[in-house]
């Protein structure tokens, strides 16, 4: 940097110079020196700037204005340059007015310090906004939170009670599989049933038409009865046969077997030979009540009763089909004038 | 000196622009600049002889030393050669091209004859200030808030407050007084190139509009 003096001499001579005031040598050293030198021609411009300053601000000496005028205001374009300036100087006059502008040093920004605009920002009222704004987010991430912990659990409570409601279905199908089942066996009996009645009703019809209805009852295991009654027990270890005489007309033949245990079930009762082969049966027989007790009644065709030995086999049904024998009632029938 | 080419209908290349900048410096940001600043001697150089459109005859001087440049010619020192080439363009201009080999077109030399008359502003001119000014608060707007902060603040205040408020100015920058100088002043020519852009942009359209 140059001493003051110098710069204010190079100054002096610059202006002289712009208000045309040099020799032609002088002159021609001045442009040879700008020429050459970049520095040279910055101080030439700052030189021409500060005279135009001079000029609007009425700083010029008469001789020295007089010069400016004539020699420096020749063109249209320096003209327009000293408007220009005249109107910058209004212009910075009238902000003057305002508060004193701060120009901040032209520093490169590194990105720490632009980070740090970021979270920091200069502007109070730019920080202020940042800490509402963040506050905002903060809010409205709690409320968020919330609302989905709020929604999971009535997810949950939904998903058990959809389960919950499956379950019964299921049960609720179970127990309609069951009953279909149950429902399915008595319409089984009921058709059972209605065939024997049928056949039953066959038997007494043809009975009705050709004798009087001659039907002989008989009660097994109820012990001494009157004469038409041969009663007697079931087996129990007693190996003694009871006698059924059938009368000749006879087409039905009611036969009442005595159970010495309590049934709840259905019972069957099945006519067998000595050696176990069966001739006849009947099944979903219901207990009934007597005054010795409970007792099974059915009717069998008279014809099946056939002169011999047989053995009526009392079962008591299950629920899975099956069946007991719980009683054995030996009988031997006899047929007068065959 | 050789005589520069007296063809009219030579223009400048892309690639004559290019070798001239090489002349300058062989990075071209740096060439960029240097191009820059010789332009802006021609400039001053024009203006100190009171020609008008001064920039016109500076990129001629620049065309000249271009083609000079493309068709072969070494110069050693750009700006000397520069200087030489404008020197004899204004004696072109004021001795009339038949007594001179440079080219020159005969509008300018006319113009050039003709003696400034000092201070007196013609009604154009006075509708082109009006212009100008009305582009300044634009051009203002466009330099940034830093640069117009800086020049603004430069020309605010007077006498002793005006030496304070600069001072305050130069060191809120970081730089000396005589750097301030020479910042204000080219944020000034900025302005000055930014209003004329703006003059003939608007000058343009109308000769468009006319059309």
């Amino acid at each position: 940097m140059q001493p003051v003096d110098r710069q204010n001499g190079n100054e002096q001579l610059l202006q002289r110079y712009l208000l045309g005031d040099l020799s032609e040598e002088e002159q021609d050293r001045v442009e040879e020196a700008y020429f050459a030198d970049d520095d040279y021609l910055d101080r030439l411009l700052v030189a021409e700037h500060e005279l135009i300053d001079r000029y609007l601000r009425g700083k010029l000496a008469a001789a020295e204005r007089l010069k400016f005028e004539r020699n420096y205001l020749t063109t249209p374009e320096k003209r327009q340059r000293v408007a220009l300036v005249k109107q910058l100087h209004e212009t910075a006059q009238m902000q003057a007015a305002v508060p004193p502008i701060v120009v901040r040093r032209e520093e490169k920004t590194t990105w720490q310090q632009w980070l740090l605009a970021i979270v920091y920002p200069p502007h109070p009222v730019t920080r202020y906004a940042l800490a509402l704004g963040v506050l905002a987010v903060m809010f409205g991430g709690a409320l968020l939170v919330n609302q989905t912990i709020r929604l999971r659990s009535e997810l949950k409570r939904a998903e058990q009670e959809q389960a919950a409601l499956r379950r019964r279905e299921e049960e609720t199908r179970q127990q309609l599989a069951e009953q279909q089942q149950r429902s399915n066996e008595l319409a089984r009996a009921l058709e059972e049933e209605s065939e024997q009645r049928r056949l039953l009703d066959e038997a007494l019809s043809r009975a009705r038409e050709t004798a009087p209805a001659i039907v002989p009852a008989f009660e097994l295991g109820f012990g001494e009865g009157g004469p038409e009654r041969r009663t007697f027990g079931p087996s129990h270890g007693v190996n003694k046969a009871a006698s059924l005489v059938i009368p000749k007309a006879a087409k039905l033949v009611r036969l009442t077997f005595k159970i010495n245990q309590p049934v709840q079930q259905n019972c069957s009762v099945a006519m067998l030979t000595p050696d176990g082969a069966e001739v006849w049966s009947r099944s979903h027989l219901p207990a009934h009540a007597t005054r010795a007790g409970q007792a099974v009644t059915l009717h069998i065709p008279a014809r099946l009763l056939t002169p011999g030995q047989y053995v009526f086999a009392l079962r008591i049904q299950k629920a899975d089909g099956s069946a007991d024998v719980v009683e054995q009632y030996p009988v031997k029938v006899e047929r007068p004038g065959k | 000196m050789d005589n520069a080419p007296s063809d009219k209908s030579w223009e400048l290349t892309q690639d004559a622009f290019d070798g001239l900048l090489l002349q300058f410096d062989a990075d071209r940001n740096t060439a960029g600049m240097k191009y820059e600043n010789s332009r802006t001697k021609l400039v001053k150089f024009f203006e100190r002889r009171a020609l008008p459109a001064p920039e016109d005859h500076a990129d001629q001087v620049i065309n000249i030393a271009a083609r000079q440049l493309a068709e072969g010619k070494v110069i050693e020192n750009i700006q000397a050669y520069l200087l030489a080439v404008a020197k004899r363009h204004v004696l072109t201009i004021t001795r009339g091209p038949a007594m001179e080999a440079l080219e020159e077109p005969a509008a300018l030399a006319a113009s050039a004859a003709k003696a400034p008359d000092l201070l007196m502003i013609s009604s154009e001119e006075n509708d082109l200030k009006e212009t100008r000014l009305k582009y300044l608060d634009h051009c203002l707007e466009e330099i940034g808030t830093q640069q117009r902060a800086l020049i603004l603040g430069y020309y605010q205040q007077e006498k002793q407050a005006k030496i304070d408020n600069r001072k305050a100015l130069a060191e809120s920058c970081g730089i000396d007084l005589n750097a301030l100088r020479i910042r204000v002043c080219r944020i000034r020519m900025k302005l000055e190139r930014c209003v004329n852009e703006c003059v003939e942009r608007e000058a343009g359209m109308g000769a468009q509009t006319r059309r």
